[in-house]
């Protein structure tokens, strides 16, 4: 459930973002200030990422008191995207980790081993032609409106049936002929094929279904939209005390660690077969 | 991941038991944000009936199927334990090809559902060897579990030739060859296992805490106090103003006990105000016992942590423990 702020008409459903407004949109009254400065200047890990953030936005946003105030920075407030998908997570910091002020990288941890083939030309297809399916940007809106609307399809053909698009310049007519561009959209959704399995337990068949584990990790990896996300190489982050900053999975130990024997003796895969195949064997010793 | 789970869209008790995967490669926050679609559906497993314990055939018949789960999971990672130990070369997304280890890290489940996956019975934990009696101690930190040294264990025992043979499955607390992660490449079992907000703090701790404060307050007259309070609290973006008293609540989502955490020490503090004489050091002790949990739970959710906020939480942590038996 939204609540209002209570200095304007915005409106907020987590305490995250109304913080965030609070301290960038109405820094000059005096009580948020007080909070503000307590906020940056609170101890341990937090001090490094609030002094970084607080100043310059507030400065940015420090006379935009009110809705119909284009926003200074570009960014939008998050208010509308707030609302309309509660998270979870309890503190979503949407600025980044805190900056280290020293960072140790692995050296020659994941090196590239080639270029991928006709990625070059791909990128350079998609930059000539970025609405290629759909035959311009206003057909692509229109089939994300329909899709991000949750319109039922139905209502979808009624749309073109009933002539309110013109469904020749679109390239698609119907629900179904829509579905099948989206699906053509993604280029790796070959990687997403489902299998299905049955196991017999003695007395009744169930089927199961799963998806091959290696291409769903190619899958994921080859997604452009994670593209500067992506990191390939643990690192060590340490503070301006020296101190490790232990963050995301790939500032942690287990990594470096798994990093730096390539070859762990325990278990090395002749000896776990045999390992496997001899248990095979023994287990049903402790059925009875 | 996974979390088996009920399917309310179907009739009777048909349940469905999904498995996600995702990469540790991507940030937390892009991989856990929902629009990111970073995790995806691997598998949908098969689910036996539910069996009773008490009769041998059922006994029998829940053997076979952890067998079963097992040969399914071992199908399901099948195609990854090359790749993990030798690397395989797959395109990234900034057009380059790298030599990836695709490696289990880690699995997040309930624990219902670490047991039937761990192969362990439901009164141990998946990570430690410690005893069912000193869950919930916090006194000693006990060694990893090592499941590759149980077998070896076992094969002695078995031949007769050993020094070990106090230590068998029952001691502790396993079911040898049940655990479906044994044998992957370049995975220990034990380091799977990570706690979660949700299952170990707002569900396990703060949830047992509540209960105690639930007994607390009524053997001090301060039940209703309590509930009026909480019932009387503002509402604030991200909180909701509780509309139930904790007893009329019959089950805790994970979101209420969240809710709940943000405003108990406040209103147990407004509760348990105006302490008679043999009152006063008890109700001083509840709060700082109440406190300290809460700043564990706080610091527990930093996004980044150093030695000295470790340290912090751990102090947190034993001092709850050492205060809890006043509630």
């Amino acid at each position: 459930m939204p609540n209002k702020c209570p200095f304007c008409r915005r409106k907020y459903s987590r305490s995250g973002a109304y913080e965030k407004h609070l301290r960038n949109a109405h820094a000059n009254l005096d009580i948020i200030l007080a909070s503000t400065i307590k906020y940056a200047s609170s101890p341990t890990t937090t001090d490094n990422k609030g002094s970084n953030i607080l100043p310059d936005e507030r400065h940015l946003r420090l006379d935009s008191d009110y809705e119909s105030d284009p926003d200074p920075t570009g960014h939008a407030y998050g208010a509308f995207d707030d609302i309309s998908h509660e998270s979870d997570t309890e503190i979503l910091n949407e600025t980044a980790s805190p900056l280290p002020s020293k960072r140790m990288l692995y050296e020659e941890a994941g090196p590239s081993i080639g270029a991928v083939k006709g990625f070059e030309q791909e990128q350079s297809y998609l930059c000539q032609h970025p609405w290629f399916r759909f035959s311009s940007a206003l057909h692509f809106k229109l089939a994300s409106w329909f899709i991000e609307g949750k319109v039922p399809k139905s209502r979808i053909n009624e749309y073109f049936s009933n002539g309110l698009g013109n469904a020749s310049s679109a390239g698609y007519s119907s629900m179904h002929t829509v579905e099948n561009l989206l699906q053509a959209l993604d280029p790796h959704s070959a990687y997403l094929q489902w299998n299905e399995g049955h196991v017999d337990d003695g007395k009744r068949t169930l089927p199961f279904f799963y998806r091959n584990v290696l291409d769903c990790v190619r899958y994921l990896l080859r997604q452009i939209a994670y593209r500067d996300d992506f990191v390939y190489a643990p690192r060590r982050e340490y503070d301006t005390n020296g101190q490790r900053i232990y963050a995301e999975m790939h500032t942690a130990d287990w990594w470096w660690d798994l990093q730096v024997q390539p070859h762990n003796p325990f278990l090395s895969k002749q000896s776990l077969t045999e390992t496997r195949r001899h248990f095979r064997k023994v287990r049903p010793l402790f059925r009875s | 991941m996974s979390d088996q789970t009920h399917l309310t869209n179907f009739p009777r008790d048909k349940k469905a038991w999904p498995v996600y995967i995702t990469l540790g490669d991507l940030p937390s926050g892009r991989r856990n944000n929902p629009t990111s679609m970073a995790v995806l559906l691997l598998a949908l497993l098969p689910i036996a009936p539910k069996l009773s314990k008490s009769s041998k055939a059922d006994q029998h018949q829940s053997q076979i199927n952890a067998d079963t789960l097992r040969d399914v999971f071992e199908l399901i990672f099948a195609p990854e334990q090359d790749p993990a130990h030798d690397g395989v070369p797959i395109d990234c997304a900034d057009g380059k090809v790298r030599r990836c280890f695709p490696i289990l890290a880690s699995w997040i489940a309930d624990h219902g559902e670490n047991v039937a996956l761990h192969g362990i019975k439901s009164n141990v934990c998946p990570r430690c060897e410690v005893p069912a009696v000193e869950l919930g101690t916090n006194m000693k930190v006990y060694p990893n579990r090592d499941y590759a040294i149980y077998h070896h264990y076992d094969y002695e025992n078995w031949i007769g030739e050993t020094d070990h043979a106090e230590i068998t499955p029952e001691s502790l607390g396993i079911r040898l060859g049940q655990n479906i992660y044994y044998g992957l490449i370049r995975v220990s079992p034990s380091d799977l296992h990570k706690p979660d907000m949700l299952h170990t703090v707002y569900l396990g701790l703060f949830k047992h805490m509540m209960n105690w404060i639930q007994g607390f307050l009524k053997k001090h007259g301060r039940l209703e106090a309590f509930d009026e309070v909480r019932k009387a609290l503002p509402d604030y973006p991200g909180f909701l103003v509780p509309k139930k008293g904790y007893r009329e609540v019959t089950q805790w989502q994970g979101k209420a006990m969240r809710n709940l955490g943000r405003c108990v020490l406040g209103v147990l503090a407004v509760a348990l105000r105006q302490p008679g004489r043999a009152q006063l050091i008890p109700f001083k002790r509840t709060l700082r016992c109440v406190r300290v949990l809460v700043d564990f739970n706080m610091m527990a959710q930093y996004r980044s942590h150093t030695a000295e906020t470790i340290t912090y939480i751990e102090d947190y942590l034993d001092t709850f423990h050492k205060m809890k038996d006043i509630l």
